[in-house]
């Protein structure tokens, strides 16, 4: 066999003196790499999006609800419960979400606006380990009334009550400066004022319960809410942005526990309804979808504050990875069968398997144009072979084997792959960048619109550049098969 | 050095089939310089091509620089071809797009020796006095210069064995003498073995033996008959 940078030369110089063969044989691969790439891209960031909203690896154990006479009968999700099921073999983890069982109101200001919202059964409280998604999440998202703090947990005078037994703002931090003060305007005087409140209650300084929102709330915003009020948009970085600009208190706001926004609410819980203070620390993918999130100590001792013992451990669902996704069938099976509860029907599995379906249709295009574009290079291989007949008996006639003459057609092949897979791969992203300015500007906004429609994997690059060459040298297989086989004595017959 | 015992072959299947050699046996000598002449037809050329390895007999059996090519295999067939055996055509058969110095050094495309390939090149063409024309395409060459590197091509591996099919069957006289002369040099001072299948009979005078060719088989012929065969000198 010929040496491989002899090789190279040859395929090399003879790809360069064939140029109009080369055009018509990658102009196919062309289209068909720039469309398996541009799909693939497009998909992967579909994939991404959906993965955003819906974490598909993970699935929600829930008690199917059951009632006898108007009374809740439905299996408890305890402590015992999460353990049989951390117990079982194709489990990886399993972490319990525990919802507010008693009304709550929120109340905070943002852009200048009052806003007024309901907590109660738009909150719920998961272990702080399981919500990590970056640095400042990862430092604030702690259930800081179990850290004792002898610095930051000093008296205070908590602000004065509203009148009307409201929920009252968050107070603004005192200036630096005390010559600005506002005669007569409570100021929240705690150290690291920031992140720090006087409690109504304990009438000392506490950290802000700290919450996570899911994308799918500020979206809700970003499309519905703010459209309506005439609030500016965000964008997804939100929370970052303003955090960034004005410091962490500017995402504060007042939890009125017992309190409610809804009139003629029935049970508020039987503690005396008081105020605590929350702050959003960042947006997870870990937080429920409509609502808050927040440490789940939190909500065990409000719930056994306001409602019961039982309140602060009957969880609301439970967080189930598996080890391996084809095992949630089975799982799923074991859940009804053996604990009499089921896993909540996810609306992330259904739109999966729909961009699975979209992925599976694009990749068949593209691979039609692919085994189009073979056909094409296989045929003008075979005519190329035909010309150069004379040129391969001289070749043998020198000393070339067939299996160098294989190889010099089937390098030639593949260098039209290469070469055809990085212009597909231009091609696709070149498009890409006109449709992505294109969408920027002429495609109205709607939830998680992405600022870049595709996702340039590495992968992605180097499966349509593999495939590209590995599609050419199969076109090329049979021409030069046949090349090698051809008689060097008949060859050079040919004049 | 060569050694071919009862070699046929033909072209074709069944009722169409041609026999074009027919239990052809035949040694050449290291050293020699033998002429193959024959009527058009008569199996000279695939002779030769059987001797190079580039046909193979339907039986019989070859031996060539001691190799048995028919059992050899392919591969070590190319690498006879590469090393040891240097081939000249009627047609020249140069590559177009290579310049002449590219079309001399082609045998080294396919060697794992990489070693003075340049110079070597260089010096196969002085030896045919086309130092000059280096650069050039062969299109740019007339029909003696072509096949002057067509030589300097065989030669550039240093052969013992040089197998010339029709040499001067596209050159003029004056041409076709000047590669007749070289030939003759290269066997007497080299000690190149040449095999020379040829019409002419100015070429068959060169040779030490002269084989007649007929219906596929080497006939007894007298020297007077051998040059009738061989054409008008």
């Amino acid at each position: 066999m010929m040496p491989f940078g002899k090789l190279t030369r040859m395929v090399l110089a003879n790809t360069a003196r064939s140029k109009r063969h080369f055009i018509l044989s990658a102009f196919g691969i062309v289209i068909g790499i720039g469309a398996f790439t541009l799909f693939l891209a497009l998909t992967q960031r579909a994939g991404e999006v959906l993965e955003k909203v819906f974490p598909v690896e993970e699935v929600k154990v829930i008690a199917p609800q059951v009632s006898v006479l108007g009374k809740d009968t439905s299996k408890r999700l305890d402590d015992t419960t999460v353990e049989t099921i951390r117990a079982r073999a194709e489990v990886k983890s399993a972490v319990p979400r525990l919802a507010l069982a008693f009304p709550a109101a929120g109340r905070g200001s943002f852009e200048g606006s009052d806003l007024k919202f309901e907590v109660g059964g738009f909150a719920d409280g998961v272990d702080p380990s399981f919500v990590q998604d970056d640095d400042r999440i990862k430092e604030m998202f702690k259930d800081w009334d179990a850290i004792k703090d002898p610095v930051h947990n000093v008296a205070c005078t908590p602000p004065p009550a509203d009148p009307e037994h409201d929920v009252i703002q968050a107070p603004r931090m005192a200036p630096k400066d005390p010559s600005k003060r506002v005669p007569g305007v409570y100021y929240n005087d705690c150290p690291d004022g920031d992140r720090y409140y006087c409690d109504d209650a304990e009438r000392i300084c506490k950290h802000r319960v700290p919450v996570v929102l899911s994308a799918t709330v500020v979206e809700l915003y970003n499309n519905q809410f703010a459209k309506t009020h005439g609030m500016p948009i965000a964008d997804t970085n939100l929370v970052n942005t303003l955090i960034q600009s004005r410091g962490l208190s500017a995402m504060r706001f007042s939890i009125g526990l017992g309190f409610t926004t809804v009139s003629g609410s029935g049970n508020m819980g039987k503690a005396k309804p008081r105020r605590v203070e929350a702050v959003v620390v960042g947006v997870s993918r870990r937080a429920m979808p409509i609502g808050v999130t927040m440490p789940i100590g939190y909500l065990q001792r409000w719930n056994e504050e306001f409602v019961d013992k039982a309140a602060a451990s009957s969880y609301s669902s439970i967080i189930v990875t598996l080890k391996d996704r084809n095992q949630i069938a089975p799982f799923s099976q074991w859940l009804v069968d053996q604990q009499g509860l089921r896993l909540e029907d996810s609306l992330g599995e259904r739109f999966a398997t729909v961009i699975f379906v979209i992925r599976l249709l694009f990749l068949i295009i593209s691979v039609a144009i692919l085994v189009i574009a073979v056909i094409n290079i296989g045929h003008n291989f075979f005519i190329q072979v035909s010309e150069r007949r004379r040129e391969i008996g001289i070749m043998r006639a020198v000393g070339a084997t067939e299996t160098d003459v294989q190889l010099i057609v089937l390098g030639e092949a593949a260098l039209i792959g290469v070469v055809g897979g990085l212009l597909g791969i231009g091609l696709a992203m070149g498009i890409g960048a006109i449709w992505n300015w294109y969408a920027a500007s002429n495609i109205p906004r709607f939830p998680f619109k992405p600022t870049s429609w595709f996702e340039w994997k590495t992968w992605i690059w180097a499966s349509a550049l593999g495939f590209s060459t590995l599609f050419c040298v199969l076109g090329g297989y049979l021409p030069a098969r046949r090349a090698s086989r051809m008689e060097p004595a008949q060859a050079l017959a040919q004049n | 050095m060569i050694r071919l015992r009862d070699i046929t072959k033909s072209y074709g299947k069944g009722a169409a089939a041609t026999k074009v050699l027919r239990g052809v046996s035949l040694d050449v000598e290291q050293g020699e310089l033998l002429a193959l002449v024959g009527q058009s037809g008569s199996g000279k050329s695939t002779l030769l091509n059987i001797i190079g390895g580039l046909d193979m007999p339907d039986s019989g059996s070859v031996e060539v620089l001691g190799i048995d090519t028919l059992k050899a295999g392919e591969t070590k067939r190319a690498h006879l071809r590469n090393t040891s055996i240097g081939f000249v055509f009627q047609a020249f058969n140069l590559l177009d797009h290579l310049t002449v110095h590219g079309n001399v050094i082609i045998p080294a495309s396919f060697s794992k020796d990489s070693k003075d390939v340049e110079a070597r090149g260089h010096d196969a063409l002085r030896r045919v006095g086309l130092s000059d024309y280096a650069k050039r395409r062969p299109g740019e060459l007339s029909g003696g210069q072509k096949q002057r590197v067509a030589i300097a091509r065989a030669l550039f591996g240093s052969p013992k064995l040089l197998l010339c099919d029709e040499p001067t069957g596209n050159l003029d006289s004056e041409t076709g003498k000047g590669v007749i002369d070289f030939f003759r040099e290269l066997n007497a001072k080299d000690g190149v073995t040449l095999v020379i299948v040829t019409h002419e009979r100015r070429v068959s005078s060169i040779a030490k033996r002269v084989i007649a060719m007929r219906d596929g088989a080497i006939v007894e012929t007298s020297d007077d008959e051998l040059h009738a065969q061989a054409g008008p000198a």
